[in-house]
């Protein structure tokens, strides 16, 4: 079995990650080994990936011999985040340029389609790609596509889609290889507001259908 | 750090400015000159021409290398306020600006001669 | 104060950049050369965090209405304040009505423009700097154009000293590439043998397809044996990323947070500048380094910064002396 490996993604920035399943339970573990680093002294920052953490250092490690041993020793002690985070319904129009697309990649009638993703309560595992981007682990198996052979160029902020077993809402406009399903009017993050995110690892969504036009 | 005809420089651009004492710093070594007041400053340039003065104490740096600016050379037109060269101390290069606008009177200084603040690296003559 | 008459897309004010809110996906921003940037800081006296312009495109046409103080620093563009031709680096001052005209860059691919007191625009979530994506920060979270006037933040200040340049770095060695010093990243050993020695000892050109977020390279091929997704994970400034087409990005200052490409180095932070004045055409050649010629590069750069801002203080005082 392959061990946690340390490994540099800038002169100041460095990757932990351990091969392990894709679920709660061992992202939990990750949130846990962020927010003891974070407390660490030359850490400015510790971000949760998927089953991976990625620290932001004050200077340039001599080596990295102290840090793989720290973060190897939390990864075996097993130790776990169960974050009860809060409960925050979303209304989604589920009126995406793709939604009829994905019904017919599934087999699945539209109806069936929006009952299905609207169904499950989605954990945030991680906030990163843009700002307030949030990255849910809950899926049903039964919405999965295929990414975009080609990406649309600028999609809304707000705009909620799917893609190999994920979904997410954008949080501003830009790119997406992603199938579009939804949209909200909700900010996932707004620079006036503290924090400007509006969620953050171990929050969870509901998304609450409040239109279907395919 | 400074030779013997450069000091005498130094000492001549002090007393043209009635500057009694100097010290300058360089490469990790000092320079104290210390001179008795004197009378009054030489006569003015002939009144033609204007003098393009060294506003520190380095060595020249011709414009044209790698400032990408053009070379400067004898007879050129130049506007005023125009960059006409350098005094150069390790990276810092002050530039030697045109008083009026006018011509390049004379050949610029030799790359790498040591100036003092108040010399003439240059006159502009008027049309 | 100054006024674009022109500018084409592709300015915006930036300072240092944004820290501590890579947790909310936030990035960095901030100039994409932070020498150039502080270096025209340091010619006003400003402090280094001062935001300036970043003008990444011209020809650029800027007014001074009233007058003031100013510096610029970075590609060479054949500026011109009033017709008078000015070196790349300059500290000085433009007089009521005068116009700075910047050319076409012959060397670099960014200017950066500093006023006394750096530029005047709100301070978002701890920084000047814009966030195109997210449309905040900088000068109302977009590019300049035609029209805009950007305020100093001490227009007052006459400089203690002004008509003087600096001598830079050189970002080209003697064969006219772009060295980057790098350090090997989380996916380099999955590179084939030959990917991993391409990738250290040829060029790599810069693809017009290069921007604040990153610049798409053109070499090649990087060819990784075990393919498979990778799960999203932390990436950032530096970041040489190489998706399936073989052919390597590198994120810049607007980096997205998280990415999924496998990635093969990461340029080390003193060296981002070089980049950052790289143009498409340019060729880059990745130099491999370990941690403590990392360590070493940061403080030889920090040393160099240092003497540079005590011989401008010292230029400075015997200006004050001779005055």
């Amino acid at each position: 079995m392959a061990s946690p490996s340390l490994s540099m993604i800038g002169s100041r920035a460095v990757l932990f990650h351990a091969p392990c399943p894709f679920d709660l339970a061992h992202q939990q573990r990750f949130w846990a080994i962020a927010d003891h680093a974070a407390q660490w002294e030359g850490v400015r920052e510790a971000v949760p990936g998927m089953t991976n953490v990625t620290l932001l250092l004050k200077d340039v490690p001599p080596d990295l011999d102290h840090l793989s041993c720290d973060l190897t020793a939390l990864w075996n002690s097993g130790i776990r985040k169960e974050v009860e985070g809060r409960l925050l319904p979303i209304d989604i129009a589920y009126d995406g340029p793709h939604l009829a697309e994905v019904a017919e990649l599934t087999g699945l009638a539209i109806d069936e389609v929006v009952r299905l993703h609207s169904a499950p309560d989605y954990t945030v595992y991680a906030v990163g790609s843009h700002a307030g981007y949030c990255y849910l682990g809950g899926l049903n198996p039964r919405l999965e596509t295929p990414r975009r052979k080609v990406p649309l160029p600028r999609l809304p902020g707000g705009s909620l889609s799917v893609a190999g077993l994920q979904t997410g809402v954008s949080a501003s406009m830009g790119p997406s290889g992603w199938n579009t399903i939804g949209s909200t009017g909700t900010r996932f993050f707004d620079p006036a507001r503290q924090p400007a995110a509006l969620l953050a690892p171990g929050d969870r969504i509901r998304f609450n259908p409040v239109r279907v036009q395919a | 750090m400074f030779d013997d005809q450069d000091t005498d420089r130094l000492i001549a651009a002090m007393r043209s400015h009635g500057v009694t004492t100097l010290e300058i710093e360089t490469d990790g070594a000092m320079l104290r000159l210390v001179l008795p007041a004197q009378a009054a400053p030489p006569p003015a340039s002939t009144p033609k021409r204007e003098a393009a003065r060294s506003r520190d104490i380095g060595a020249f740096l011709p414009r044209g290398g790698d400032d990408g600016l053009t070379a400067l050379g004898e007879g050129d037109g130049v506007q005023a306020g125009e960059v006409l060269g350098y005094v150069a101390r390790g990276p810092v290069r002050v530039a030697v600006t045109a008083p009026v606008s006018g011509r390049v009177a004379g050949a610029p200084p030799t790359p790498g001669t040591i100036l003092g603040f108040g010399d003439t690296v240059l006159e502009i003559e008027q049309p | 104060m100054i006024e674009v008459l022109f500018i084409p897309p592709g300015a915006t004010v930036q300072d240092l950049g944004r820290d501590g809110f890579w947790s909310q996906g936030l990035g960095r921003a901030g100039a994409m050369d932070p020498l150039a940037h502080r270096i025209a800081n340091m010619a006003l006296g400003n402090d280094a965090d001062a935001a300036t312009v970043e003008i990444a495109l011209t020809p650029a046409r800027l007014l001074f209405p009233q007058g003031g103080a100013f510096a610029l620093a970075g590609a060479a563009c054949g500026a011109r304040l009033a017709g008078r031709p000015l070196p790349p680096v300059w500290a000085g001052m433009a007089k009521a009505g005068e116009v700075l005209d910047l050319g076409p860059m012959t060397q670099g691919a960014r200017v950066y423009l500093a006023l006394p007191g750096g530029i005047d625009v709100p301070v978002v979530l701890g920084s000047r700097s814009t966030q195109l994506r997210e449309a905040f920060g900088g000068h109302e979270g977009r590019f300049l154009v035609a029209g805009d006037t950007l305020r100093a933040r001490d227009p007052a200040a006459e400089p203690a000293a002004r008509d003087f340049s600096l001598t830079m770095p050189l970002l080209h060695d003697a064969g006219g590439g772009i060295v980057l010093r790098a350090l090997p990243s989380t996916e380099h050993g999955d590179f084939s043998e030959s990917a991993r020695r391409a990738f250290w000892s040829t060029g790599y050109t810069v693809t017009q397809q290069s921007n604040r977020q990153g610049y798409r390279l053109d070499g090649e091929t990087l060819d990784r044996p075990a393919s498979g997704e990778l799960r999203s994970h932390g990436i950032g400034p530096g970041v040489v990323q190489v998706p399936g087409g073989g052919q390597p990005i590198v994120q810049l200052a607007d980096s997205a947070t998280m990415g999924g490409y496998p990635k093969i180095a990461a340029i080390i932070e003193p060296d981002l500048w070089r980049i950052g004045q790289a143009r498409p055409g340019d060729v880059l050649h990745f130099r491999r380094v370990d941690l403590s010629e990392a360590a070493q590069a940061a403080r030889d750069q920090q040393a160099w910064l240092d003497d540079l801002q005590m011989r401008i203080d010292d230029f400075r005082n015997r200006q004050k002396g001779w005055a």
